[in-house]
């Protein structure tokens, strides 16, 4: 049988759902987790063990009552500190933010809330989402639970670390140029980027407004689509928030699991990662080996040409860096040592950047925005690897320029849905990410092809050895 | 190399920021990086294509 700790928000749900987990049980089993763990990690800035324990005997009372609200109800869920919380410090990490306590939730947070999840912790993350896995910030980076040598990458760092080491079933990330992805991808886990406007970000601390994503991470792209059936919804309080319907996303799933992918067209943009930013062997062989899985669950497979991969990474640094600047420019101005050295680069470089540059960019965006449309005529999804390698050393500061190794970025710039799953492992024993990309409002195609892919290829039975020391075995 | 951390010390006041002097050859190499990347993107346009990066009004009603 699974340990608590291991198993799936899904499972932990229907444990729950029967009757045969109690949420106050569950919260008291994550907080033991984190206490006991995380001081080899570093995912946790702030544990809410307290609220948590109200909130989860809340959920254990209105759930014995007949009153369960849903898949969330009972489970705990860590943010990345950029997410608002009333009454609780939210700061960025980022010493700059230290004494910031919002009056209010996040719009995601009470969305969260509403579904009766527990807020268990506020979660570490690269300073303001953009420094870097950075020593001088007034808390440590986190650590890659595969090898604490490593860089979980980020900038969503403790969501991704917090999930694949067992301490929580479900996080909130955000990502502005791949930071759900990246480090989903680099953790084993997986990440979901909503379509631009389907998750408001209301509440979240910005990094780079036309870019900035909110979404959930998890260890299956199942547990992400209970998630962003929470999360999904008109919300005012977002000028980006787009009043469409929330996608099916369980009976996507559900319809997966019973028909495989029959009929699905993939496309493949295979020059990304072998001529335009070449990826290393082992993450080519993982691609060769899900694209062989995805035919064989019925999906037709053929290569997509789109532009080169660096055309959309330019547009997305220069529009990231010059929002980015815009946003924190008077504090950089004021106050430039409250940040750590990694932040204060990255977020004072869209200084040097002219209004010229930045129309250039958005002018580039709008022709590869049209380009993607236009191929997902043709196609259903576009696949490729998340990560052209495994995670690397921590802390290593060529992650900070512009080639850094992930294909993300495109679907920042188109706003198109991506999300990112586990499809192996290397022969160290790192994690190795897919990423699947879809059109506009269909997130819940492209989770159920990631819970599908899951699914054939069996990555979600292995988890690091770090986590599984000295834990006693609950279920 | 003197002289240019000095010009680029210069570039950074005259925007109103400062740096400590040890993270300036780094965010120097930063800069170079990010100023290759906007060049790219300053290509030949018709004028006729303006309308395609514009803001959009919320439909009526």
């Amino acid at each position: 049988m699974t340990a608590l700790h291991f198993e799936t928000l899904a499972g932990l749900s229907g444990l729950i759902e029967a009757g045969r987990l109690s949420p106050v049980e569950l919260a008291r089993h994550c907080i033991a987790r984190v206490r006991a763990l995380d001081g080899q990690l570093n995912s946790t800035l702030l544990l809410l063990e307290e609220q948590a324990l109200v909130e989860a005997r809340a959920a254990e009372a209105e759930i014995a009552a007949g009153r369960r609200r849903g898949a969330l109800h009972g489970i705990p869920i860590g943010l990345k500190d950029l997410y608002e919380t009333a009454g609780i410090p939210t700061t960025g990490h980022s010493a700059l933010f230290r004494e910031h306590v919002p009056a209010r939730d996040a719009t995601a947070v009470a969305r969260l809330r509403a579904a009766g999840a527990t807020i268990l912790a506020k979660l570490a993350t690269w300073e303001f989402a953009i420094g870097g896995s950075s020593f001088d910030l007034p808390w440590p980076p986190a650590r890659n639970p595969w090898d604490p040598s490593r860089d979980p990458t980020g900038s969503s760092t403790g969501s991704a670390v917090a999930v694949a080491a067992g301490l929580m079933p479900g996080t909130m990330g955000t990502d502005t140029g791949g930071s759900i992805r990246m480090p989903a991808a680099w953790c084993g886990i997986a990440g979901h980027k909503p379509t631009y406007g389907l998750v408001s970000r209301a509440g979240v601390l910005p990094l780079a407004v036309s870019l900035d994503h909110a979404g959930p991470m998890a260890w299956t792209a199942e547990d992400c689509a209970l998630m962003m059936e929470a999360l999904c919804g008109h919300d005012p309080r977002d000028p980006a928030s787009a009043a469409v319907p929330a996608p099916d996303f369980r009976g996507a799933i559900a319809e997966g699991r019973d028909r495989g992918l029959a009929g699905l067209r993939v496309g493949v943009v295979r020059h990304f990662y072998e001529t335009d930013l070449p990826c290393e062997p082992e993450v080519h062989a993982a691609t060769e080996a899900s694209l062989a899985a995805l035919r064989a669950l019925g999906a037709s497979v053929r290569d997509v040409t789109l532009s080169p991969f660096g055309d959309y990474a330019v547009a997305g640094m220069v529009i990231s860096r010059a929002e980015s600047f815009a946003l924190h420019a008077e504090w950089l101005r004021a106050t430039p040592e409250l940040y750590g050295e990694y932040g204060r680069r990255r977020l004072m470089a869209g200084a040097f950047l002219s209004a010229a540059d930045y129309i250039n960019a958005q002018r580039q965006r709008g022709r590869l925005l049209a380009e993607m449309t236009a191929a997902m005529r043709d196609v259903d999804v576009l696949v490729m690897p998340s990560s052209r390698q495994t995670a690397g050393p921590l802390g290593e500061e060529s992650m900070l320029h512009g080639t850094a190794p992930f294909y993300a970025r495109p679907f920042n710039l188109t706003g198109f849905p991506a999300v990112s799953v586990c499809n192996g492992f290397s022969a160290e024993g790192l994690p190795i990410g897919f990423q699947i990309g879809g059109r506009p409002f269909e997130d819940h195609l492209v989770l159920k092809v990631g819970d599908a892919l899951e699914r054939a290829l069996g990555t979600r039975g292995r988890r690091p050895a770090l986590a599984m020391g000295g834990m006693e075995v609950v279920a | 190399m003197t002289r240019d951390i000095e010009a680029f010390r210069q570039r950074l006041a005259a925007l109103g920021l400062r740096l400590p002097e040890a993270e300036l050859p780094a965010m120097m190499q930063t800069i170079v990086e990010l100023e290759a990347a906007a060049r790219t993107l300053r290509v030949p346009r018709d004028h006729a294509e303006e309308p395609a990066c514009c803001f959009r009004l919320p439909p009526p009603g």
